[in-house]
Parts: C-alpha cells; sequence; structure tokens
C-alpha cells in the first residue's frame, strides 16, 4: 500500500515537473513565434521519451578565421595521415553542422578518423550588413580569403574543395574562378543544371516566381519563407511524420537521431538577399550557371576552368538536387579524372543516414586518400 | 535480483497517449489504414497542385502582390516616421547590423591574432628546438674530433724508452 502510493507520489512529481518544464518550451516558442513543428513537438517527445536535447555538432574544432557572421572551423586529426586538407562548403540556407550531425554519425568527424585536416565555413546568420552581400564577395572574398586560410594553417600547398548542396555550386563557381591550388573537388549532391531542377525549376520560372518583389520588400529571405517552400514539397510528409515518432516513442536512438534532424532542419538562417537575387535569376532562372555566362565581378563563372580530379556525389531519391540536375556536371568540367557515385538515399541522407558511416562515406573517403598528398612520417 | 530489475519501468503517460495516437494511425491497424489512404489521397491533391500551371501562376501573383504590398506600406511608414525624424525599424536594424559587424571584427581580429600568435610560438619552439640540436649536433662532433685526436696521437709509454 505504502508502495503505491510512493509510486504514485513519484508519478505526481514527474508530472509536475514535466508539466512545468514543457510550459516553458512552448511558451519560448510562442513568444520567438517559431514557425516549425519543432518548437512544439520537442519538448513533448523530449519528456515523453525520456531524452535530452540531441548532441549535434559534437566535434570540437577551434575558429580560424572570421569575416562578418562568417567562420572557419578547423578540425583537428588525432593522427594526421594526409598533408592535404578538406575544405567543405555548406550552402547558405542552413546550417554548416548536418556535416558535424551526431557523434558516430558525423562526416567531419569520420574524415578525422582517416587522418585528414578539415576546415569547414559555418556561414553564420545573415543580418543588414549581409544583405548586401553579392556573389562577387562571398567568393571572391569569403571563401577566397578561406582557402587562404586553409593553405597557411594546414601547411600544404593544396586542398580538396569539397561543396555541398548550394554550398558545393559556390564552390564549383569558386574553382573555375580561381583553378590554381585545387588538387581534388568533391561535389556532394550539387545542382548545376538547373533547368533540370525538378519543382524548384517549375516553382521560380521567371514571369512566375518575382525574385526582385521578394528581395525588395524582405532584403534578406527570411527564415519562415524558406521553410514555408520546403514544407510545400510534402506538405502531408511534413506532419505525419512525426506519428512515426509516437509509435517508436520506445527508441531512445530513434528518437535522439529525428530530434537532431528535426533540430537542424528548423535551424535555418535568413538567406542574404543580393546573393539570393543572383542565385535565383542566373542559376534557376536563365541557367547562366550551367551555360557558363554567370558574372561573377569581373569575370565569368566557366565550369571548364575546373581541371582537377572531381568526384560528382548523387543521391538517387534527392528531389532538392535531383540527379537530373547534379549528373550534367561530369560533363562540362576539363578534368580527366572524374567520376560520379550514387547512392540510395535522399539529399540529407547522404550525410546523416546509418550506411553513411558503412557504405558512403568510406567510399568517399579512399577517393579522396588516393588523390591526396600522404603526410611525412605522421603528425 | 535487484529492486530496479524486478519492477517494471513506468511508461510516462504522455508515451502512453503518444503510442495510442501512433497505435491509431498504424498502417497496419484498422483505423490506421482508413489514416494511410486518406493521407495518400491528400498528397496526390497536393502533388497536383504543386505541379498545376494555373495554380503556381495564381500562388506566384499572390506572392508578388503580397511583397510588393509590404514593400510600399514599409516606405510609406518610413516616409512618415523620417518626417518626424523618428528613427524606423529598419533603422534600428540596421544600427544593430553595424554594431554587430564591428563586434564580429573585433572578435576576428582576436581569433587572427590567436592563430598567428600561435604559428609563431610554434615556430619559436622548432627554432629552438633547432639550435639545441645543432648545438648538441656540435659538442657531439667536437667531443667526437677530441676523442680522435686522442687516439691518433703517438702513445708514450710510462717508464722511460725502451
Amino acid at each position: 500500500m505504502s508502495g503505491q502510493s510512493a509510486g504514485a507520489g513519484s508519478l505526481l512529481r514527474t508530472l509536475v515537473t514535466d508539466t512545468a518544464g514543457i510550459s516553458m518550451e512552448l511558451l519560448s516558442a510562442v513568444r520567438d513565434r517559431a514557425t516549425t513543428p519543432y518548437r512544439y513537438m520537442k519538448p513533448l517527445i523530449k519528456s515523453a521519451a525520456g531524452v535530452g536535447e540531441p548532441r549535434v555538432a559534437p566535434t570540437p574544432y577551434r575558429v580560424v578565421y572570421t569575416r562578418g557572421a562568417m567562420r572557419l572551423l578547423h578540425y583537428e586529426p588525432t593522427r594526421r595521415r594526409h598533408r592535404t586538407p578538406i575544405f567543405f562548403v555548406y550552402s547558405l540556407i542552413n546550417r554548416h553542422y548536418i556535416l558535424d550531425f551526431l557523434p558516430g554519425r558525423s562526416l567531419i568527424e569520420f574524415m578525422l578518423g582517416r587522418g585528414f585536416d578539415v576546415y569547414a565555413i559555418d556561414w553564420g546568420s545573415a543580418g543588414e550588413v549581409e544583405r548586401r552581400l553579392g556573389w562577387d564577395e562571398v567568393l571572391n572574398g569569403f571563401v577566397a580569403r578561406c582557402a587562404r586560410w586553409v593553405r597557411r594553417a594546414s601547411g600544404a600547398p593544396d586542398f580538396t574543395l569539397y561543396g555541398y548542396c548550394m554550398g558545393g555550386t559556390m564552390a564549383l563557381a569558386y574553382a573555375s574562378l580561381h583553378p590554381e591550388g585545387l588538387r581534388n573537388f568533391v561535389a556532394q549532391a550539387t545542382p548545376v543544371d538547373f533547368h533540370n531542377a525538378g519543382v524548384f525549376t517549375s516553382w521560380t520560372r521567371p514571369g512566375r516566381f518575382d525574385v526582385d518583389a521578394l528581395v525588395d520588400a524582405c532584403g534578406n529571405v527570411p527564415t519562415a519563407l524558406m521553410e514555408a517552400g520546403f514544407s510545400a514539397m510534402a506538405p502531408v510528409q511534413r506532419s505525419t511524420k512525426w506519428l512515426e515518432v509516437f509509435r517508436r516513442i520506445d527508441d531512445p536512438d530513434f528518437v535522439t537521431t529525428f530530434l537532431a534532424m528535426e533540430h537542424w532542419a528548423a535551424d535555418n538562417v535568413p538567406f542574404p538577399g543580393e546573393v539570393y537575387r543572383q542565385y535565383i535569376r542566373d542559376c534557376y532562372q536563365e541557367n547562366r550557371f550551367f551555360q557558363g555566362t554567370m558574372a561573377v565581378g569581373a569575370e565569368r563563372v566557366d565550369l571548364r576552368n575546373i581541371r582537377c580530379p572531381l568526384l560528382n556525389i548523387i543521391a538517387d531519391n534527392d528531389t532538392i538536387a535531383p540527379p537530373s540536375s547534379s549528373e550534367p556536371l561530369n560533363e562540362v568540367v576539363s578534368s580527366t579524372d572524374k567520376e560520379i557515385m550514387r547512392f540510395p538515399v535522399g539529399h540529407i541522407g547522404l550525410s546523416t543516414s546509418s550506411k553513411g558511416p558503412k557504405q558512403i562515406w568510406p567510399k568517399i573517403a579512399d577517393w579522396i586518400a588516393a588523390r591526396s598528398e600522404p603526410m611525412q612520417g605522421g603528425a | 535480483m535487484s529492486e530496479a530489475k524486478a519492477r517494471p519501468r513506468r511508461i510516462h503517460p504522455l508515451a502512453l497517449s503518444m503510442k495510442a495516437i501512433g497505435y491509431l494511425t498504424s498502417p497496419e491497424t484498422a483505423p490506421g489504414k482508413v489514416f494511410v489512404a486518406g493521407e495518400r489521397r491528400l498528397t496526390r491533391v497536393f502533388e497536383w497542385l504543386s505541379q498545376n500551371d494555373t495554380y503556381l501562376d495564381l500562388a506566384g501573383k499572390a506572392m508578388r502582390a503580397g511583397f510588393h504590398l509590404r514593400r510600399d506600406t514599409v516606405s510609406a511608414a518610413e516616409a512618415w516616421l523620417h518626417l518626424f525624424r523618428l528613427p524606423t525599424a529598419g533603422d534600428v536594424s540596421a544600427l544593430r547590423g553595424e554594431l554587430r559587424a564591428v563586434h564580429d571584427e573585433v572578435e576576428a581580429l582576436g581569433a587572427q591574432l590567436e592563430v598567428v600568435m600561435e604559428a609563431l610560438e610554434k615556430q619559436r619552439a622548432g627554432e629552438q628546438r633547432d639550435v639545441g640540436q645543432s648545438l648538441q649536433r656540435a659538442e657531439e662532433q667536437r667531443a667526437g674530433e677530441q676523442r680522435d685526436a686522442r687516439q691518433s696521437a703517438p702513445r708514450v709509454e710510462k717508464g722511460g724508452a725502451p
């Protein structure tokens, strides 16, 4: 009897403390006018499953260089086996830590384990100052300066440039403008032929999508608008996917991975206005990037200038950068050593799925290692 | 057997309700099958909409009108506020941005200085190690030379000439 009353007391205590915690988090979401379901569902799921905050971006790093909101992060391997470092360029839309997702599911952690010296750009959150940034300043200023710091800090004469998603498009543009100092290029889920880029090609058609009106009205593209765009790709699944967590609420690994993914998906940053204007116009609407007529400053982005070994990684089920948009890259570059690797996953699955550390990343690491300068005696 | 092991794990009431919702919407249960059928139908409708040119053109027009309205409203409000020499939200946001940029620059200088200092320290440590090694080498060489000189010098027997 006394055992039952103690049990009821502990249950009541749990309920009271949980309710208080949930209420605080929900109030905070309402106060922030959060538009993503994640902010409202997270406290409930965490409480029901008894899990903590997902430990995203677990790999330690140090900041090598910063400019405005941007930071260049350095991840140092315990034992460096390759002199040639890897320099990751990620998209301006989301946060970079999808590459350093969770312990044991981090591409960056995996590359460190393989003995690579790793650098990654974290674009930060665009504010008023970044609103006026153009492609010229982003590529010839930010990325070029980061590339110099990568060479300087690693002590290597060249590096492997690794672009992901829109970061891949930007990295390709950079590589065509500054092919010197590039040893290898890896493009992961990178849209190249924008007239074959699935629903986005149709949605952004000139006359239908007025990018000037958007940028003139909003400056930087608000996160809510970007989220609405991504939600519109699969609006029903966006809501019903939470039911799968309900069903598997007893599986803490599944719940943690799910929450980590949703945390990242909800952690969008505003897209710098002028970069967005040129991105939509020159890439999606006029396909100038693919045709070699996109102007950046006084120069032209011509993918034929890329001559270094190239690896094109494509996700078969990618709806953001569909295979039809990524595949043509290998036809337009001048590289003689070029390869396409395809994997049966989605856009994000390349970096976060359980297949990553077992089936996807070892192949990528082997390809890069075979084309990197080995470290003399290790470090 | 410990008490913790003997007692079954208590399920959180919230988890129970979630599991119930999950069960009712699972494709393996009868109500779930109905739910999944409805979900599929709704998905087809949204898919059709997302590819329908008329709908997309209309949505595009609505968005454009909304953006123009927003731009005009904001610029009119700003013009009025400026007329009375009052700061607008845009002005405050711009000022905040400038301040943040200055803060970022200071932070950047600090971070870069740290990296440079680290590189210099590494270089100085390397130089000191090199100097130490060359001193040690010179010392060893001198000791070797002295040893050689001693070995090659004519040996003088104690006790006078043979």
